[in-house]
């Protein structure tokens, strides 16, 4: 029993955060310039610093080469239209369709690599092979906007789930790619229509002669391993209990399983595209309800965005709130989460336990704000509520005690042989497949890997405040139990803190400069699940002319996918459960 | 004489059954009752799985389009071989309900059966859990059964029979002189054999919704309706049964060595006790262990066969 206590202490006491050289705007740019073999002109930073880099397709691989050497790591990558919005009734120009790859270099800015690609001929070199880590940031923008990845290693559709039929979403570019830009008008959709009637689900009634088809894209096929006695098995999407719809084909041989073929995007609601030409604070509640559980990371995320178009910087009070709700919701989703690993192997000490102690919390953030779940609180210039004073009022006191409550229950959980046995060496993710898979939050964490954006890239509230940075090396199922008990700790202690000295004043400020249209503005912020990233393009009089959101659990379901395999079948409810990612926020 | 043996024949079998058909649902929602209170949940009322059963009773059964004949039959096979066996174990009184039946290898053989049937049911489905919970349930049994032969064999080598009724009769004549290490040995092997066999913690969660994790539920996922209602009473039934044979082989007391209103009622009461007494302490570990490591399971199963083992020679070696 004492070892695994041992064991706990061990694992916290990994060292996570190498302080580093910061990397200047110049020293990308010379860096750039090397590898392309021609100097390279970025626009001025934007609000966040960030480096908007044109270069031609044919150099985005040496690009991205330049910036690996410095040690970047994958954001995102998005595709985008770049015809200007329509205005009124007049014709729509279609100038092509643009992608964007979007990096970290580590205590340096981010670098936004975008080329622009014919209408007629939208291909580029993949850059999965370079950045493993953008894999199904390329499918999905093939998939949605029609723009071919050339020798992308897995070129089976992601969003697209039948040949012949598209989502909601993917309809307008997959057909405007290969239309004329002069025959613009109600029968070509534009990326930038205004959203259809009833765009949220996809239409299955279509037929497939009539519908529009997206091209270079193959009809989907499992991956699935062969051999004597290797045998498939298909899980979902409908499950044995009312969980999120996902598809898994696993290739085993007995219980061990060779391959893990994992599909999504049955949530896919095309979300993206109902916001487009929506104002600001239209486009709000449908991001907070990208799922149920991410709220206040991807309402911060998109306030941060459009406070960065707009140039307005929210007042303290806020800034400290946004902060406290964000570590509301992180204490609320790794109670439940511990919770959950234990509901992977029947502890059902644990499970309501510990499932008692997350009603807790859910009850402490309605009394806060009205929202079980804490929506319609962060809003663009700041907080759209004042936090309630009732429920601010012994907020500390009650959160320590959550926590201690939390942490005995951790105890008797880590106590028990038979609990243990199944955490350890079970779904090891490695440091060094975290980081080129590149993993986010508690996943990366628990894996060795420095990542987390509250440190790194502190915003808001997070720059006045210290965060203990919390980390494990082993990478299995029992490290990112130990990290994110660890982290419950951390985030009470953050409330605690914040409770009683929240600055006083205005909770919101009006939104500054109208943004220039075409304008973009990129911001993230640390979940639960790890960071979140918004990208948002200004339409004309603040509106949303493009939004991507990349979930950090978008990040990581391909590596739970690649995780599984040397595992045996019955473990892989325990292992996604180590990881606890959504599917509506992968789908959206 | 004769009359008088084929009456009271018929009164056992009638009592036994309608006792342990009555008892069979209350018994699996004692045990829910106890986990969800100590989980801090009130849980579902005692009248829950009558009514389930009733619900599912009343509903065609829905057909896997690549389910044959044996789908369609096997929860008969399998509640027929479970009843078979509630009427041959002794339970309220030391005597066989059927005189000259109630062999252990019998009953062993009757749950078998059972789930031979079941595995079949699984596999015909054509779905992959059933496949799965199939391949799981049958590798659990396989190394179950040895540990539930050699246990019971130990009592009835003590016995001189093997025969339950006898092997019952022996241990309440023996009284506390039974419990020696043998028995005790043996007992504990017993124990373990089941709990694998009603699917409990650690072999098995009966809760769960994991499909990738069942086993006993996985078999049971393609079926519905009236097969489902079938299958899951035959399910608390052998939990019953299981709890009688536990009771008749190293428990018998107060079962009634004569057949009289008293001790009669007295059996009744008593094994109604130890019955609810089993379900309580599978509850309780439910509530405790976590589900194991499928492939740890074999080690468990291996030790209630060792132990059963060494009960087994003590017993021979040093009777």
């Amino acid at each position: 029993m004492s070892e695994h206590d041992a064991a706990a202490e061990v694992l916290v006491a990994v060292t996570l955060r190498e302080p580093g050289e910061p990397v200047s705007a110049t020293a990308i740019r010379e860096a750039l310039a090397l590898h392309l073999d021609h100097s390279v002109s970025p626009t001025a930073p934007g609000a966040s610093g960030d480096l908007l880099v044109p270069v031609m397709r044919e150099e985005l691989t040496a690009a991205i080469e330049a910036l690996l050497e410095l040690d970047a790591t994958h954001v995102m990558l998005t595709a985008f239209c770049l015809a200007g919005p329509r205005v009124g009734r007049s014709p729509r120009v279609q100038a092509g369709l643009a992608v964007e790859e979007v990096m970290a270099v580590p205590n340096g800015p981010l670098v936004r690599l975008r080329i622009v690609l014919p209408a007629d001929d939208p291909s580029y070199q993949s850059i999965t092979p370079l950045v493993p880590a953008a894999q199904w940031d390329e499918r999905e923008a093939r998939d949605l906007h029609g723009v071919t990845p050339v020798g992308h290693p897995d070129p089976r559709p992601l969003v697209i789930h039948d040949a012949g039929t598209t989502p909601a979403s993917a309809a307008a570019p997959a057909s405007s790619s290969a239309a004329t830009p002069a025959s613009a008008d109600a029968a070509v959709p534009s990326p930038y229509a205004p959203p259809p009637a009833a765009p949220a689900a996809p239409e299955p009634t279509v037929p497939p002669t009539t519908a529009p088809t997206v091209p270079d894209v193959a009809p989907y096929r499992a991956f699935v391993a062969h051999g004597d006695g290797v045998y498939q098995l298909p899980v979902g999407p409908i499950h044995a209990g009312v969980i999120e719809p996902g598809h898994f084909r696993f290739s085993a041989v007995g219980e061990s399983v060779l391959y893990l073929d994992a599909r999504l995007f049955y949530a896919h609601r095309g979300i993206e595209r109902m916001v487009e030409g929506r104002p600001f604070a239209g486009a709000l509640p449908v991001i907070e309800r990208a799922c149920g559980v991410c709220t206040v990371t991807h309402a911060t995320a998109y306030s941060r965005a459009v406070e960065e178009l707009t140039g307005t910087v929210p007042p303290a009070r806020a800034q400290m709130g946004r902060v406290l709700l964000a570590e509301m919701e992180r204490l609320y989703n790794h109670v439940g989460d511990l919770g959950n690993i234990c509901a992977g192997v029947g502890f059902n000490y644990g499970i309501s336990r510990l499932g008692f102690q997350k009603e807790r919390l859910l009850r402490l953030n309605e009394r806060l704000t009205g929202h079980r779940y804490l929506m319609g609180v962060v809003a663009p210039g700041g907080l759209r509520l004042e936090l309630d004073e009732r429920g601010l009022v012994g907020l500390g006191s009650l959160v320590t005690d959550i926590e201690h409550e939390v942490r005995a229950t951790v105890r008797h959980i880590v106590r028990s042989e038979g609990v243990m046995n199944r955490l350890h060496t079970t779904g090891i993710l490695t440091n060094a497949e975290a980081r080129r898979l590149g993993a986010l939050g508690v996943a990366a964490r628990a894996s060795g890997q420095a990542c987390d954006l509250r440190i790194d890239r502190p915003t808001d509230g997070y720059r006045e405040i210290q965060v203990a940075s919390v980390g494990a090396s082993s990478g299995d199922v029992a490290a990112r139990f130990h990290v994110r008990a660890q982290e419950v700790g951390v985030s009470a202690a953050i409330v605690a803190d914040l409770a009683g000295r929240i600055p006083d004043g205005e909770i919101s400020v009006p939104l500054g400069r109208e943004p220039r249209s075409g304008e973009v503005a990129l911001a993230g912020a640390e979940g639960p699940r790890g960071a979140s990233w918004i990208w948002l393009m200004a339409g004309p009089k603040g509106t949303v002319a493009r939004l991507h959101l990349r979930s950090a659990s978008f990040a990581n379901w391909p590596i739970v996918a690649a995780v599984v395999p040397g595992n045996i079948v019955p473990d892989f409810p325990l292992i996604n459960k180590s990881f606890e990612l959504c599917y509506a926020c992968t789908d959206r | 004489m004769e009359l008088t043996a084929t009456a009271t024949s018929v009164f056992l079998i009638a009592l036994q059954l309608s006792v342990f058909v009555a008892f069979a649902p209350f018994v699996a929602a004692t045990i829910r009752k106890t986990k969800a209170r100590l989980q801090g949940r009130r849980g579902p009322g005692i009248t829950q799985p009558y009514r389930d059963l009733i619900k599912w009773w009343g509903k065609a059964p829905l057909e896997s389009s690549a389910a044959g004949p044996v789908a369609r039959y096997a929860p008969a096979v399998v509640l027929g071989s479970i009843v078979a066996a509630a009427v041959l174990v002794p339970w309220v009184a030391s005597r066989e309900p059927l005189p000259g039946t109630a062999d252990l290898i019998v009953v062993v053989g009757l749950f078998a059966a059972a789930r031979f049937a079941l595995a079949l049911a699984a596999l015909d489905t054509g779905s992959a859990f059933g496949g799965m919970g199939s391949s799981r349930d049958v590798a659990l049994s396989a190394l179950a059964e040895p540990g539930l032969m050699l246990a019971l064999a130990g009592t009835a080598v003590a016995a001189g029979s093997s025969n339950l009724a006898t092997i019952s009769a022996f241990g309440i004549v023996s009284g506390v002189g039974l419990l020696g290490p043998a028995h005790l040995l043996a007992a504990v092997a017993f124990g373990i054999v089941v709990v694998a066999e009603t699917g409990h913690h650690p072999f098995d969660n009966p809760d769960t919704h994991l499909e990738l994790t069942m086993v006993h539920e996985g078999m049971l996922l393609e079926s519905s309706g009236r097969a489902l209602a079938t299958l899951l009473f035959a399910s608390e039934l052998k939990l019953v049964v299981l709890a009688a044979l536990f009771s008749a082989a190293f428990l018998p007391f107060g079962a009634a060595t004569e057949i009289a209103a008293g001790p009669i009622a007295l059996g009744l009461l008593v094994g109604l006790v130890k019955i609810l007494a089993v379900a309580q302490v599978l509850a309780i570990i439910d509530s405790m262990l976590a589900k194991s490591r499928f492939f740890a399971l074999p080690d468990l199963l291996g030790l209630a066969s060792l132990l059963a083992l060494t009960g087994l020679a003590i017993q021979v070696l040093l009777p």
